[in-house]
């Protein structure tokens, strides 16, 4: 039992490093953990699920405080940068890891149902999914004031076209890292830069909670990580993209918490969709897939370490994010976002190939004119959306 | 409304439920050790961990089978192999192995959960 204690603390420690460096990602990390570590078992696959679990508290600290985002949280980049620049950083990484925690505990009650109900309607959501998400497209559109649905649809058009040039080979991982990093993050930074945006200093304050937003937003948060860990080809983004259109108006506070849960809660239910349907819907879920088979007397491993590596992340997010927001209040942030924009830069030109280069280029002039034209930022999330839903156009 | 410390007092919650059921796995999955002599009808079901040498291994698309020998012989078959189980395996190699006992057409054999060649 120790054996694989050990294991699953290896796998947290690693967790904190693939979220706290963009760059470095969870799939990268299991596969090299395969690779490497010779007779790779059940403790391998412990240790994955661990390093997943911390990953997803851990990754919105960059997002957060530098406004740097990563492929599964890019849309908490904005409201949680938000708060950063209002000096309450520590209140927004705070709502994240809550809804990542609840979201794990009732993701876990809920589990007898996600078997039994989730995998019987697998094939019957995919169905209407392409309904679904034209809908959301058009309400993403017309959503938005008079004179700027010109600009919206300009936006959508564009950012839609770019993610089917991306996506039409097959997934290109540096493809999308290179369109993440140019719509929310290049573009993100070079706003900042050029406004003088100044931040005030970050205040750490006791964290508190309605007891009524801790349960409500990871339900939606279980719904929205159901449906990701079940249908191929949505990530967390795009699904709390849906139920923030679906639910209309939700407080800042809210979508945090539910992004946080959404975050955990796919991941970990990724890794139960390997027992009741077989196949992994998540880089990690699909390193572990080919390592072992999974049986029903391992399901209670995969629980046990999900808690472990829950706790673990809760504990370790709210420490470094401590560190980390003090330290910054000594920083001049305008020096410190030239140095985040020159590491991004230099990280995608290290990891991207020349067309994702001029990918990263591209999406970073889409999200110049998001941001110029004061349109929702989200709306570039159509690089995703669109190919996603020609994708399930064709199944239909 | 709830204070933060109460989500370190969840969370805390939460990694000691954990270690509870991590040691509730580890008791409902430990392998008795035994000789193949030692395994009977009445092991049916259980869970058993034996040394001994490989023989007769035969490989098929999803499972591999074999008999283990350490003075008496029992067959063993290992289901949804990973890639390495092929070509770790070789023949008159000493394996530990565990796994549940069970019946397959009158015979006792081990569906192997584990093994380690040693």
């Amino acid at each position: 039992m120790f054996e694989i204690l050990g294991y699953i603390l290896a796998g947290c420690f690693l967790g904190i490093i693939s979220g706290i460096l963009p760059g470095i990602h969870i799939n990268l990390l299991s596969i090299l953990l395969t690779k490497y570590v010779p007779n790779a078992d059940i403790n391998i696959a412990a240790c994955i699920i661990a390093m997943g679990i911390v990953h997803s508290f851990v990754d919105f600290i960059p997002s957060i405080c530098f406004g740097v985002p990563q492929e599964d949280n890019y849309l908490s980049v904005l409201p949680g940068h938000r708060y950063f620049l209002k000096g309450q950083a520590y209140k927004a990484i705070m709502l994240t890891v809550t809804g990542g925690l609840f979201g794990i505990i009732l993701g876990l009650l809920f589990l007898p149902l996600f078997f039994s109900i989730g995998t019987k309607f697998f094939y019957e959501i995919r169905k209407y999914l392409a309904y679904v998400l034209i809908g959301t497209i058009f309400m993403m559109v017309f959503s938005e004031k008079e004179n700027k649905k010109f600009w919206a649809m300009l936006i959508v058009a564009l950012s839609g076209f770019l993610g089917f040039l991306i996506l039409r080979n097959g997934s290109s991982e540096n493809g999308i890292f290179a369109a993440i990093t140019g719509f929310f993050g290049i573009s993100t930074l070079l706003e900042s830069i050029s406004t003088n945006s100044c931040t005030k200093k970050q205040i750490i304050t006791e964290f508190s909670f309605r007891k009524f937003d801790a349960i409500k937003s990871p339900i939606l948060s279980i719904i929205g990580g159901s449906i990701v860990a079940l249908i191929p080809g949505l990530g967390s983004n795009q699904a709390a993209f849906l139920i923030r259109e679906i639910q209309g108006k939700i407080k800042t506070s809210n979508y945090l918490m539910m992004i946080g849960g959404i975050n955990a809660v796919n991941l970990m239910l990724s890794f139960f969709a390997l027992y009741s349907i077989g196949k992994g819907r998540s880089g990690p879920a699909l390193v572990i897939q080919n390592l072992i088979h999974l049986n029903s007397d391992q399901i209670l491993l995969i629980i046990a370490t999900v808690l472990i590596a829950a706790s673990f992340g809760v504990f370790i997010t709210i420490l470094i994010s401590k560190k980390l927001l003090n330290a910054l209040n000594e920083v001049d942030y305008k020096k410190l976002n030239i140095g985040i924009l020159i590491f991004i830069i230099f990280l995608t030109i290290v990891l991207c190939n020349w067309h994702e280069l001029i990918i990263a280029g591209t999406a970073t002039s889409i999200g110049i004119l998001t941001i110029k034209t004061k349109v929702k930022r989200s709306l570039c999330m159509a690089f995703l959306i669109v190919p996603i839903t020609l994708f399930y156009i064709t199944l239909l | 409304m709830l204070r933060e410390h109460w989500l370190t007092r969840i969370a805390l919650g939460c990694a000691i439920f954990g270690l509870i059921i991590l040691a509730f796995y580890y008791e409902k999955s430990e392998c008795e050790w035994k000789t193949i002599n030692g395994i009977s009808k009445d092991s049916a079901g259980s869970k058993v961990s034996i040394f001994g040498r490989i023989r007769e291994i035969k490989q098929y698309e999803n499972s591999i089978s074999f008999q283990v020998y350490d003075g008496n012989t029992i067959n063993a078959v290992i289901f949804n192999p990973a890639k390495e189980d092929f070509i770790q395996i070789q023949d008159n190699d000493l394996l530990n192995i565990c796994g549940s006992v069970s019946k397959y057409k009158g015979k006792l054999e081990i569906i192997v959960e584990s093994f380690k060649v040693v």
